[in-house]
Parts: structure tokens; C-alpha cells; sequence
């Protein structure tokens, strides 16, 4: 099973936000229940596979979340005082994270190297400039949906 | 008798999450200094006496690995315990950080009784 596969993303996605955040994030099957994700603050955060710059995992999620999630962590409970540069540094860090969380639970973790780490604020998801036949990966959370998306190489389509 | 840390990591959260970990989990805490690269850290050590350094792999400028070398070429601070903690997946990485004798290694995501647990026995091995 490669560390892309959906069931190993959410996996790790899953295992990731109980251990830091003790937070249950529940997979959604877009099959048979459509997920939309409304227009509003959203964060990004993108990494790339060392070896093979053209292979991406976007993570996608809303700022209130990270909000809450950063002011556990950090500011003991007081969101208002949670920055800008903090919340795209903790959605830099979950990123990571979770790609690297992906690759061991796949056995694949003998030579990849990360790269290209980044997050950004998005107001929608149709902001993303992420190439075709990406299937997302789908989280309901209290505070909105989780999007993932493992991208492989398309020229001209990426972000 | 009080310790003091360096916690090296390029992502700011995740140093003020382990800073937060060290001080509940009782340890007697001297300076806990914090470095976003082995090359910050290099200039800290320089000025500091450091017992216990926490650090990443993978970082901007100077990597862990690359800090790891330095540290273990100087007199003063060759036989400084050195945990590493980070999301690094790749294996020859974390087999040259053993070579370059790491302590241990905590993976990202962590729970803060693996930092405490691991930590607590080299602590508690005293001062190097």
C-alpha cells in the first residue's frame, strides 16, 4: 500500500489530530453524502516528496479550527491572542506531519526526503490550483470539513 | 540542581508545544533556550552552557544533522546528550543521527508522557 493510498492518508490525518489535539475527525465518503466546503477562512498547507518534486499533499482546513487547536497548544486557551504567522506555522507543521506519519505507515520511509513546505490563507477551495483526477479525502470536524489531497505531477496545474 | 535545554526546531509551535511539555513535567529547569536552526543553536551554545539538546532533522540554513557534526567536533560540547524529535521519514537520516550518537529518537506526532518518559532517564543520568 503506498503512502498516498485514502485509507493510509486517513489514517494518519485521523491519528494525527487525537495525538496533538485530542480531536476525533470523522472520514466522510463524498459518495454518498457530497461534501461542499463554503467559501469563508480556510488555511493551506502544501508539502512536496523530495525524489519526486512533483508528488504533493495538500491539507486544507478552517482557521477556526487551527484557531482553537493553536491556543490549546500554545497559548493556554486564549484564541484572540493566537497570530497570523502562528496559525500558518502550526498548519506548516500538521502538514508535515501528517505526510511523514503517511510514509511510515506505508513502509515507504527508507529514502523520502520533504521539501517545499508552505502554507497560505485561502478564502475557498476553488483557490486551489491543484491538477485533475486528485481525489480528495474528506474529514467532518465540530468546526467545518478537512480536505486532503495527494497530488501527483501535472504540469502547469500545480499551486 | 537545574538543567538546561536547547530546543532546535524550525517551526516555532512546535518549540513553544515541547517548551510547554518540559515545564509541566517537573523537571528542575534552568534555561530553556530555543533555536530555529543548527545555526542559531551553534551561536546559543556558544554563549551558554547547555545539558540537554532537543532537536529536528529536517531545518532551514543549517540542519540537524549538519548541528550534530559541529557539536560533536567542540571540546565543550561533544558529550552533550542530543534527543532527536521530528517527522523526518527518512531512515539514513535517523541512522546517521545514531551514528553521531543521538541519545533517542521521538517521532512527531508525540504525546508529552514520551517526552517526559524518554527524557526522564536522561536527566536523571546527571549532568554531561
Amino acid at each position: 500500500m503506498k503512502y498516498s493510498d485514502q485509507n493510509i492518508l486517513t489514517q494518519a490525518c485521523q491519528e494525527l489530530f487525537e495525538t496533538m489535539f485530542f480531536t476525533f475527525v470523522e472520514p466522510v465518503d463524498p459518495q454518498a453524502d457530497p461534501v461542499t466546503i463554503p467559501d469563508g477562512c480556510l488555511l493551506h498547507g502544501k508539502i512536496s516528496l523530495d525524489s519526486s518534486l512533483e508528488e504533493k499533499l495538500h491539507f486544507i482546513a478552517p482557521k477556526a479550527m487551527l484557531k482553537n487547536m493553536a491556543s490549546i497548544l500554545l497559548h493556554n486557551d486564549r484564541p484572540a491572542e493566537i497570530t497570523e504567522a502562528e496559525l500558518l506555522d502550526l498548519t506548516r507543521e500538521i502538514t508535515n506531519i501528517m505526510l511523514g506519519k503517511a510514509l511510515r505507515k506505508a513502509n515507504q520511509d527508507q529514502t523520502q526526503r520533504f521539501a517545499a513546505l508552505t502554507a497560505e490563507s485561502i478564502r475557498s477551495t476553488r483557490d486551489l490550483r491543484i491538477g485533475p483526477d486528485c481525489d480528495p479525502t474528506y474529514f467532518q470536524t465540530e468546526w467545518g470539513t478537512i480536505m486532503l489531497v495527494f497530488e501527483r505531477g501535472h504540469a502547469g496545474h500545480t499551486a | 540542581m537545574s538543567f538546561n535545554v536547547l530546543i532546535i526546531d524550525d517551526s516555532f509551535s512546535m518549540r513553544r508545544i515541547i517548551r510547554r511539555i518540559l515545564s509541566i513535567s517537573g523537571f528542575d529547569l534552568g534555561l530553556v533556550l530555543e533555536a530555529a536552526n543548527g545555526r542559531e543553536a551553534l551561536e546559543l551554545m556558544s554563549e551558554n552552557w547547555v545539558d540537554l539538546i532537543l532537536s529536528d532533522i529536517n531545518m532551514p540554513e543549517m540542519d540537524g544533522l549538519t548541528f550534530l557534526k559541529e557539536v560533536r567536533k567542540s571540546e565543550v560540547h561533544k558529550n552533550t546528550p542530543v534527543v532527536i524529535i521530528t517527522t523526518e521519514a527518512c531512515t539514513a537520516s535517523l541512522n546517521e543521527a545514531y551514528a553521531l550518537g543521538v541519545r533517542d529518537y521521538i517521532k512527531k506526532p508525540f504525546v508529552p508522557e514520551q517526552i517526559r518518559d524518554r527524557l526522564t532517564g536522561i536527566l536523571k543520568g546527571g549532568k554531561a
